[in-house]
């Protein structure tokens, strides 16, 4: 036993040994007076010991590089040229920050794949040494205005380190998933195109299962249909794979069970309030629940008033259209006629009327207190439902029960792969290069940084190992929490 | 290129800004200096600028051309920010113009 805990600690002490010395370094590009130097006297908040502005925004991305510090193993430092600026706003709208890799290069001679772009940061990673030395690899620019009133009126910048953004932006976690992008997990042009005929690091990754090849294998003609190939364009790395059973929660979806031509699971978009979807068994005939005309609109199908065919719909699922008033008021309805569930049908948006929508969405509450809904909601395509409409006005029953699956984690392909962002919609800019938002719980590269993000890594770093980087000695293994 | 180097090409890009007052003048990798000085808040179409050039390193020459991700944000129903990524100003503009019950990513608050 002892001669064990001895080889075992030779062993640990020789890889961290091996480690890299390189740090993330963030270079201050702002003048005196403004950004990081900001001398705003601020108070200490979530463990940010700052007592002016600029120093907290500074403590947030010494934080962030600390951070990323921890787990790459490099040997060449990686600068970040870091500043805050005015950038355009308003009250309600504003754009936080941008990130890139200051230059891009291949063909270098410790690439590891030929005519392949690669982010400077990791070039210089590949090489040992700074290809461009002195010269930053990233740059990071963010809004101080959003810290004014007129800016988002009164939601600011939060500067804590615990989490505990209430209504403000957490800076913290913006700038982790921004330092990703300039790491490499972005494409070198807005998807699906590729600078000079060449891909990307992350094309080379991206897997089109329809197509059954890679982004790099693929036309460009091809890429431009594999944009918007929602579920089946997915990320083709082997260590993302191996640990995305650590990171995500089984998929809950659908089972229609009849009629037979239906006779499958159906993708579904889960409440933030009720009881949890996953956590509840639910399983009855569906039927299609109907209204008087709401002051919202003339729908007899939105379950926006008292249902009158409340005795066709006790004991079963109701299944209403999306809009004309909110998710809660719909479950208010559904409840009050005594259905046991609640199936809410897409619609597309008023806005864009011509497109289709493929990801049923999430359902929220604003003001209201919704802890009187007991009945599970959940909501599916436009397609799906109206697939199940067609049924019931055919007079053909239909049957559904919520199915937990274990065997497919939330956000993965049925081949096992982690869905990339592929909207049928189009997203121009938010596709590929994050993760499907179906992903369960969420990710830190999804496009949206959501607001329960916990300030872990999550499947960011083994993504990062797919496309070169390696990890610090005893970084790689899986955080016990998110 | 030194470090030195560097930075008297960044001192010169001020230099330059602060002249001329021509952001579409100064190579996007260097204006980080020069954006506290203008007058103006950076323009969202800015970020999106096209950047050319290139850099002769140790290994070659790297393209300093690139997609740029941007954060961008709107108060959503419940007052607080929601944000998407995207990288390029016609996404970014759809984002801030789109209801919020469009995204998926924080649960849409009404219908």
């Amino acid at each position: 036993m002892r001669r064990i805990l001895l080889l075992s600690i030779v062993l640990t002490a020789a890889m961290n040994a091996a480690a890299g010395t390189g740090r993330v370094v963030i270079v201050n590009g702002n003048l005196p007076g403004v950004g990081f130097n900001d001398p705003t006297p601020a108070l200490p908040v979530g463990g940010n010991s700052g007592t002016t502005i600029g120093q907290q925004r500074l403590n947030v991305f010494a934080a962030a590089a600390a951070k990323w510090t921890t787990i790459l193993d490099t040997d060449v430092d990686i600068l970040v040229d870091a500043s805050f600026v005015p950038i355009e706003c308003s009250a309600t709208d504003a754009v936080l920050g941008q990130a890139r890799p200051i230059a891009w290069l291949h063909d270098f001679a410790d690439a590891p794949r030929a005519g392949v772009w690669y982010p400077i940061a990791l070039a210089n990673k590949f090489a040992g040494s700074d290809l461009d030395p002195g010269a930053p690899d990233i740059f990071i620019q963010f809004n101080s205005s959003v810290d004014n009133s007129t800016c988002l009126g009164e939601s600011n910048w939060y500067y804590g380190l615990d989490g505990n953004e209430g209504p403000h932006s957490d800076l913290f976690v913006v700038v982790l998933h921004e330092m990703a992008h300039g790491l490499g997990l972005s494409g070198k042009a807005t998807a699906p195109n590729f600078s000079e005929g060449r891909p990307a690091a992350f094309d080379v990754h991206t897997l089109d299962l329809t197509a059954g090849l890679r982004w790099d294998q693929m036309s460009d003609a091809q890429r431009r249909v594999s944009l918007t190939n929602t579920g089946k364009v997915v990320w083709d790395g082997e260590n993302v794979r191996a640990m995305t059973s650590r990171y995500l929660q089984p998929t809950t979806s659908l089972a229609i069970s009849e009629p037979a031509t239906l006779a499958r699971n159906y993708e579904i978009g889960t409440a933030s309030f009720g009881p949890r979807v996953n956590s509840t068994s639910l399983s009855a005939p569906i039927v299609q629940a109907l209204d008087s005309p709401a002051d919202s609109g003339a729908s007899t199908t939105d379950g926006c008033s008292a249902l009158s065919n409340a005795l066709a719909v006790a004991d079963r699922i109701a299944m209403v259209d999306r809009r004309g008033c909110t998710f809660l008021q719909k479950a208010r309805m559904a409840q009050a006629a005594g259905a046991r569930g609640l199936i809410v049908v897409d619609k597309p948006d008023p806005a864009n009327p011509t497109a289709q929508t493929c990801i049923p969405p999430g359902m929220g509450v604003a003001d209201d207190d919704p802890s009187d809904i007991f009945i599970p909601l959940l909501s599916i395509t436009q397609h799906d439902g109206n697939e199940i409409k067609a049924q019931l006005t055919a007079s053909v029953p239909v049957s559904g029960s919520l199915h937990n699956d274990p065997t497919q984690l939330a956000g993965t392909s049925a081949e096992g792969f982690l869905r990339l962002y592929a909207p049928c919609t189009n997203d121009p800019g938010s596709s590929i290069h994050h993760w499907d938002v179906v992903a369960s719980p969420n990710l830190l590269m999804e496009p949206s940084v959501n607001v329960d993000l916990l300030h872990g890594f999550d499947l960011t770093m083994y993504q990062l190992l797919d496309i070169g980087w390696t990890l610090r000695p005893r970084s790689g293994r899986p955080p016990g929490s998110r | 290129m030194s470090r030195g180097r560097y930075l008297a090409i960044v001192v010169m890009t001020v230099a330059a800004a602060l002249t001329a007052r021509s952001e579409e003048s100064a190579d996007r990798g260097c204006t980080r200096d020069a954006l506290p000085r203008l007058s103006a808040p950076a323009r969202l179409a800015d970020l999106f600028a096209a950047r050319r050039g290139s850099v002769e390193t140790a290994d070659g020459v790297a393209s300093r051309d690139g997609a740029t991700e941007v954060v961008v944000a709107r108060i959503g129903a419940d007052g607080k920010p929601v944000m998407a990524c995207v990288d390029n100003e016609e996404a970014a503009r759809r984002f801030l113009a789109l209801p919020v019950t469009k995204l998926r990513q924080s649960p849409a608050q009404d219908q």
